[in-house]
């Protein structure tokens, strides 16, 4: 066997550098554009070969993986070199969506873009996996478009510590969803916009039907909710909310915080107006057993397989208890970012531009996005293709932007849902009083937070 | 071999004990590393885990024992040891209690292509997913619209809040546990059955044994090493139980059906207190071995070895 001489490995080592430098060298991952023309002369033979980028882009696996794929089309089609890597995550609730993403990233996983909620925003931003989007705002030429075109609520809303994170892309609020066809029979108008807890109370008692005259109700007035997003605008008409602003206060020792629960309690267990435990709603809504419930955009989109036509229903503002008409309500918004693993940021970047693009929103009116959430962009959520997708009064929607409250959002946000849940499920459960479980979770709100902020600070 | 230069190549020479001995350990290799990598390593992990802060994304700090202090003081917690504890003791004396009787039942019927129908029959919701399994449950046991109280209401009596209150939801998610896992003791305690000789019960008859002299004589205190066996495993996976509870009620009403892993999975991946959680892990471990122990020096009073 021939021994390799160190001469001869020499030559060749020397030889495989040489071959290696001759190689052509790969284009730059970045597509900005360099701010100044190269010298050098172009070269006519050289064909310029793109780099394959992948873009990790997780999503919410609620619906299929079709109906986001739809949005990246033409996109795909102007860069050739990009492929998309979906990354699904089973959306259940947002706290659990978010504990899922910010686990994939821990254990390594290629994300570049994300599409998450609101109530994300400060806990992700927190933990530094979300890139400030603002310097990248302030540079792009298209941005101002799309800035100018969106409210600014909703784009505030996706903030922590004054930096931006997603860019919005579609949100919800609650407002009241009527059947006309329960207001026919029971002999009612449209409620008035400015309508009153006792206007509702009226309209609910009258819709609440035993048809089959056995003694069991067959069709409910109203399905009241207890959770933060279901029963907030009882808080929000009755001038006060579940928490301060900045979320550091929780306002469950506030009389008319109490007051409100009471109210959307009592529909179930004293006016009797409401079913008891679980009660799907659109089924029941479509079916003619339920007359009122608290709906948002996203629920137009549940009650089109279900055969119910927006000339079905109406909505309408909350009914208030403070004399004044309640336009706002509680609100959400979703949106894309780009994480700080990200090694393509820039591509990342353009790809956030062309999904907040009108081109992409306009599929959430047109009932092929993958939620049937309001767009974000005025022009669409006001425009005639949303109108007509909509019931009679859809403008109230982007209306109550304007007044309403966000959901709780801070970064500790599932752990105050959790004691919030705990002891009005009781309450729901008639365990507990409204009172005594509005007085506990004052209690565990404060520990909580007194909590978090502690380790915040250490 | 000879070589181009000339020189003769020989074979490197081993010592044979040393290389069995090198054979041996190429042989077990493969399972020692994926013991390492998966249960070793991990587990000494989450020991050492016990005795820090850490959210997974800044450094580990070490805090000593703090994290068990705290569980200590943690209401929520002792809510959640005492909830399993009902469900675990319950669950285990149900399931392998209904599980034997069945099993006895079962391998008296003569006909064998019914043994295989029941046996089959009561073993398939065991192959069903959990997930699924308390999806189906959750349908059913629906307060307004669920099957069970559709028919309650028509035989005259109330809707029952199956999974919406405190009294109730425990009590559904036992049902469903015992539903799903029955058939698997039932199968344990049918293959105990058939390892009982059967000229035991034929020298019972010439001695004039009814059924249940046979049954309380030869059958139970032949069976005692299955249902030792059943009693240990199904009392370790019900201190562990997670996914019935996480689909049918997610801990509620209040912290009703809250479990230890549960709140150990909500410490960890809600919250981010992986050094909280891991204290956890190691409390329902020490909980888990305690009664252990404790069955395994009971056995040495009640189990019959032949």
């Amino acid at each position: 066997m021939n021994r390799l001489s160190r001469r001869r490995f020499l030559e060749l080592f020397g030889s495989a550098v040489l071959l290696a430098a001759c190689q052509p060298t790969p284009a730059p991952a970045a597509t900005k554009a360099p701010d100044t023309a190269p010298e050098v002369e172009p070269v006519e033979e050289a064909e310029v070969v793109p780099v394959k980028v992948t873009l990790g882009f997780v999503y919410g696996a609620f619906t299929p993986q079709e109906k986001w794929e739809g949005y990246f089309g033409s996109f795909l089609a102007d860069h050739p070199n990009v492929e998309i890597k979906y990354i699904p995550v089973p959306l259940e609730g947002w706290g659990a969506y978010t504990e899922k993403i910010l686990t994939l990233l821990v254990g390594g996983e290629q994300v570049d873009v994300i599409w998450n909620a609101i109530e994300a925003v400060p806990l992700m931003a927190e933990k530094g996996v979300l890139v400030d989007l603002g310097p990248w705002m302030e540079v792009a030429p298209n941005v101002q478009e799309f800035v100018d075109d969106v409210h600014p609520k909703l784009l505030q809303g996706l903030t922590w510590k004054d930096k931006q994170y997603l860019l919005p892309f579609a949100w919800n609020n609650v407002l009241m969803f009527y059947s006309r066809q329960a207001l026919e029979d029971a002999g009612l108008p449209e409620p008035a916009p400015d309508w009153t807890w006792d206007d509702f109370l009226l309209y609910a008692k009258e819709m609440t039907v035993d048809k089959s005259g056995d003694g069991e109700i067959d069709s409910f007035g109203f399905q009241s909710s207890r959770s933060t997003w279901g029963a907030g605008p009882w808080t929000i008409s009755n001038g006060t909310f579940w928490m301060n602003e900045d979320f550091t206060e929780p306002w469950y020792d506030d009389p008319k915080t109490v007051q409100a629960i009471q109210f959307a309690y009592d529909l179930i267990w004293k006016d009797e107006v409401a079913p008891s435990g679980d009660f799907p709603t659109i089924e029941n809504f479509a079916a003619g057993n339920l007359a009122m419930f608290g709906g948002a955009p996203a629920t137009r989109e549940g009650l089109v397989p279900a055969d119910v036509s927006t000339d079905d229903y109406n909505i309408n503002f909350w009914p208030s208890n403070t004399g004044q008409a309640v336009k706002g309500s509680i609100w959400g918004t979703d949106g894309y970012g780009i994480t700080t693993g990200s090694k393509n940021p820039e591509m990342a970047w353009e790809l956030l531009m062309h999904l907040v693009s009108k081109e992409v929103m306009l599929n959430l009116v047109t009932g092929t996005a993958a939620s049937g959430s309001a767009p974000a962009r005025r022009s669409l959520a006001t425009g005639p293709e949303f109108a007509a997708h909509s019931p009679a009064n859809y403008l109230y929607w982007y209306e109550s932007l304007d007044h309403g409250r966000t959901v709780i959002n801070p970064p500790n946000f599932a752990a105050l849902g959790e004691i919030h849940n705990r002891y009005l499920s009781l309450a729901w459960a008639r365990e507990m009083t409204v009172e005594e479980a509005a007085a506990n979770i004052q209690q565990d709100m404060e520990a909580e937070i007194a909590r978090y902020l502690e380790e915040e600070a250490s | 071999m000879p070589s181009v230069s000339g020189r003769v190549w020989k074979k490197p020479t081993m010592n044979p004990m040393v290389q069995e001995a090198v054979a041996g350990y190429l042989f077990v290799l493969p399972t020692v590393l994926s013991f390492l990598i998966f249960l070793a390593i991990p587990l000494v992990s989450g020991l050492g885990l016990a005795f820090v802060s850490w959210d997974f994304f800044s450094t580990p700090r070490f805090v000593g024992l703090n994290n068990f202090v705290a569980l200590s003081r943690d209401r929520i917690f002792a809510t959640t040891v005492r909830n399993t504890a009902v469900f675990a003791f319950s669950a285990t004396a149900l399931n392998v209690g209904l599980g034997m009787t069945i099993a006895i039942g079962i391998n008296s019927i003569k006909r064998s292509w019914a043994r295989s129908l029941l046996r089959s029959a009561y073993f398939v919701p065991f192959v069903v997913s959990g997930v699924v399994t308390a999806l189906l449950f959750q349908f059913l046991l629906q307060e307004s619209l669920g099957v069970v109280n559709y028919y309650l209401v028509r035989l005259g009596f109330g809707r029952v809040p199956w999974l919406t209150s405190s009294r109730w939801a425990m009590r559904s998610i036992i049902m469903l546990d015992v539903w799903r896992a029955v058939g698997f003791y039932v199968l344990i305690f049918l293959a105990g059955l058939q390892g009982i000789p059967a000229e035991l019960y034929e020298a019972a008859e010439v001695d004039g044994a009814k059924r249940w002299a046979k049954v309380t004589r030869i059958t139970l205190p032949l069976l005692t090493p299955t249902l030792f066996f059943s009693l240990i495993i199904a009392l370790i996976g019900a201190f562990q139980v997670f996914d019935a509870v996480y689909v049918l009620t997610d801990g509620g009403p209040g912290d009703a059906t809250r479990t230890i892993v549960m709140y150990l999975y909500r410490q960890a991946f809600g919250s981010y207190n992986m050094g909280y959680a891991a204290a956890i892990a190691l409390v329902l471990f020490i909980i888990i071995l305690f009664f252990t122990v404790i069955q395994f020096k009971m056995g040495d009073k009640w189990v019959f070895y032949r």
